[in-house]
């Protein structure tokens, strides 16, 4: 009898992994050459039509690349993601998650929920706002200076402020979130919803472009702010490197990472970089929302748009932007390394102690 | 004068124009004297602005014809997020009734008449302005963004003191853009300086989305005879089109480069400009082509071109074609391109291209673009 119940939870254990590291979609739709991150490596074959896509599959696109992924059973809610051109996202979809989210950090994503249960919610996290929808085709754009806009196709999404307020986005009715707080609905022509975006991101781009001074400074301060943090809770994860190491070497060579003989042990290892984890995702949180925005504006400012423009005492925009060109490798390693110690953990979130 | 008139040109206009509007601090210039004379019995009528003019008559059978106002010379406007070539433009005429059926006018001059800036000074002192103030820089500087350059020029006869008053400065290259072939009367024009004629060219087989345009061989003709006058010539195969597979693409565009060929020789084309047809969301609603069956997809700047690979496939082919038919080899260039599909076009950017570095010095991606750090090294 012992025996059984032994075997039952062994082969329960190898399902559940099995499910861990099965993909969550597939890309059924492309143009151009995107670039991909998994396990923070670069997928260097590049990515191709029916190529299966991963929890925390990390995706950049240029000015003329798209990427339409289709999610499947395994990602727990059913959907199909559109990365548009000049986007950057990560995807944070897993079964056993119990939030499925996209994690867009810059450009425009389009959603059109497939699932038919009703409570099979799929979330486009932005900086500022979250949108969630069980039924609808919406469309999400992060500015340059980090404004959010919802258009909907189709159906209603919900959009809640990081501090709490709510609007809904409809056909008729698209919603905006502005860096200065404004948080509001303005009246969109129904299937006009990708003019309405093209004139918004446009306007943005003049205020940007008239005047970019308050947008450089409060990207310098929060940056500022949260890099030191973050390469702290980076440091204080990577302590753990002998754990990090063996779970990466793992998956790599695509083992079951529920198959460890000490699960006792597995189990300690995984609280123990859980407890590490916690700060440098907070961090990276903040951090990755800037940080492809960055890029953006550094561009603007090279092209003459207030690269004098003082954002810290004795630091030009055009300084800060090339202090950021010469830590970039650094820093978008260590971003992808904690995103990938995201993945890695939940594969082992099913490791119980008996 | 009268001689170096193109006929034709005077017949379209008679034909086209039904109403002449004219503001009154533009009536005594001698481009409206000029047409004036040339559209009798059509007489102008004057008119304080262009919100004076009644609705119904904002058309494109309407001229209107003012003084210059606004900003006289603009950097080309671009796309967002796509490569730039640092073009400058001027608004000479604004509107065309061609009716080309791709032409992104009609998503924003509907309701609008043919607008005539008659009064040239203060885009040409604009234009010597900053052409002297950054004398090593090359100046492109054209009038057809907004309209035809020349398809109402013979009646008005401004393109003349363009042509005239930029000859003395060596950085200026002034471009007067057409898909007309009513280039005679710019045949004498002395001093030339580095003016250039521009022709849109395009394949027999897309004839039909070009509405009242010159035929190609009759763009080559013209072509000929502006070269023959001493004017050296730029070409734009924009939009270029898919027709039917890669490779009968490629027959109907080797078919109009052989014909370029035997025209012009290669060292009179100062450049040549490619762009696959592309449009923004506003218009795909108004065009009802068969090419619209095609597959598009949105790009960042939210207009739709071709996929990726299909541009590639197109350019490159094009490209070749030219490059085995011209000889030297013009500068050759791609409009409101990604950085993908000029790598993947010419193997670099455009600022790294000797030829093109002249054109494309200072000149930037409208928008911004990403980097990927790191991702060379991997």
């Amino acid at each position: 009898m012992k025996r059984s119940i032994l075997l039952t939870i062994a082969l329960f254990g190898c399902a559940l992994s099995a499910t861990a590291i099965e993909p969550i979609g597939h890309v059924v739709y492309l143009s151009g050459d995107p670039h991909a991150v998994r396990s923070a490596r670069p997928l260097w074959l590049g990515i191709g039509l029916g190529m299966p896509v991963h929890h925390m599959d990390f995706f950049h696109t240029a000015t003329d690349e798209l990427i339409e992924i289709e999610t499947i059973d395994a990602a727990g809610v059913l959907a199909a993601i559109r990365v548009q051109p000049e986007s950057v996202l990560y995807l944070a979809i897993a079964e056993l998650q119990p939030v499925q989210e996209i994690r867009l950090l810059s450009g425009s994503v389009t959603v059109a929920m497939r699932d038919p249960r009703p409570d099979a919610v799929l979330s486009v996290v932005t900086e500022r706002v979250t949108v969630d929808s069980a039924g609808a085709e919406y469309d999400v754009t992060v500015a340059v200076d980090g404004s959010v806009l919802v258009t909907v196709r189709r159906g209603t999404a919900r959009v809640t402020h990081r501090d709490g307020r709510r609007l809904f986005a409809d056909a008729e009715r698209a919603v905006e979130a502005r860096p200065d707080g404004v948080f509001r609905t303005a009246p969109m022509q129904a299937d006009r919803g990708e003019r309405f975006r093209a004139v918004w991101l446009n306007q943005v781009d003049a205020r940007l472009r008239v005047d970019p001074g308050p947008v450089y400074r409060r990207v310098a301060e929060a940056y500022r702010a949260v890099a030191e943090r973050f390469h702290e809770s980076y440091r204080e994860l990577l302590s753990r490197r002998d754990i990090l190491d063996r779970w990466m070497e793992t998956d790599r060579q695509a083992r079951d990472p529920l198959a460890s003989a000490d699960r006792q042990g597995a189990s300690a290892e995984r609280a123990l970089i859980a407890e590490l984890l916690e700060p440098a995702e907070t961090d990276l949180r903040e951090l990755e929302a800037l940080w492809y925005r960055i890029w953006y504006l550094a561009r603007l400012s090279s092209a003459g748009v207030g690269p004098d423009i003082q954002v810290a005492p004795r630091l030009t925009a055009n300084e800060f932007f090339t202090e950021r060109a010469a830590e970039a490798r650094v820093m978008e390693d260590q971003m992808h390394t904690v995103r990938s110690v995201i993945r890695l953990l939940a594969q082992r979130a099913e490791i119980r102690t008996e | 004068m009268s001689s170096s008139i193109c006929s034709d040109a005077v017949d379209f206009a008679r034909r086209t124009i039904s109403r002449f509007y004219v503001t009154a601090n533009a009536l005594g210039l001698p481009p409206v004297e000029r047409a004036r004379s040339l559209l009798e019995p059509l007489c102008p009528q004057v008119v304080a602005s262009l919100e004076e003019i009644p609705i119904e008559h904002r058309t494109l059978r309407t001229i209107f014809v003012t003084s210059f106002r606004g900003e006289p010379l603009a950097p080309c406007p671009g796309t967002r997020f796509h490569r730039c070539c640092n073009y400058h433009t001027v608004d000479l005429y604004a509107g065309c009734p061609l009716g080309c059926s791709y032409c992104i006018m009609q998503s924003y001059r509907e309701r609008t008449p043919i607008t005539v800036y008659a009064d040239p000074a203060p885009a040409i002192a604009a234009i010597r302005r900053q052409a002297l103030d950054a004398p090593n820089r090359i100046l492109r500087v054209g009038t057809g963004e907004t309209g035809d350059s020349l398809l109402y020029d013979p009646l008005f006869d401004i393109t003349r003191r363009y042509i005239t008053e930029l000859a003395d400065l060596p950085n200026v290259h002034f471009e007067a853009k057409t898909k007309t072939d009513w280039v005679d009367h710019l045949l004498t024009v002395e001093p030339k300086g580095n003016a250039v004629i521009g022709f849109s060219l395009n394949a027999e087989a897309a004839s039909a989305e070009e509405g009242q345009s010159a035929s190609p061989a009759r763009r080559l003709a013209a072509a000929e005879r502006v070269v023959a006058a001493g004017y050296r010539v730029a070409v734009h195969f924009d939009p270029l089109f898919r027709l039917g597979d890669l490779k009968q693409t490629e027959a109907h565009y080797a078919s109009v480069a052989a014909r370029l060929a035997e025209s012009v020789p290669a060292d009179r084309i100062a450049w040549i400009s490619l762009g696959t047809v592309r449009y923004p969301p506003a218009l795909r609603d108004h065009i009802r082509r068969p090419y619209m069956l095609d597959e598009f997809i949105a790009g960042a700047d939210g207009k739709y071109r071709y996929l990726q690979r299909e541009r590639t496939a197109i350019y490159r082919a094009v490209v070749q074609i030219l490059c085995s038919v011209l000889t030297p080899v013009p500068p050759m260039y791609l409009c409101m391109e990604s950085d993908a599909v000029w790598r993947r076009v010419f193997g670099t950017d455009p600022q790294s291209i000797p030829a093109l570095s002249a054109i494309f010095d200072g000149a930037f991606v409208r928008g911004v673009e990403r980097t990927r750090g790191g991702e060379e090294e991997g």
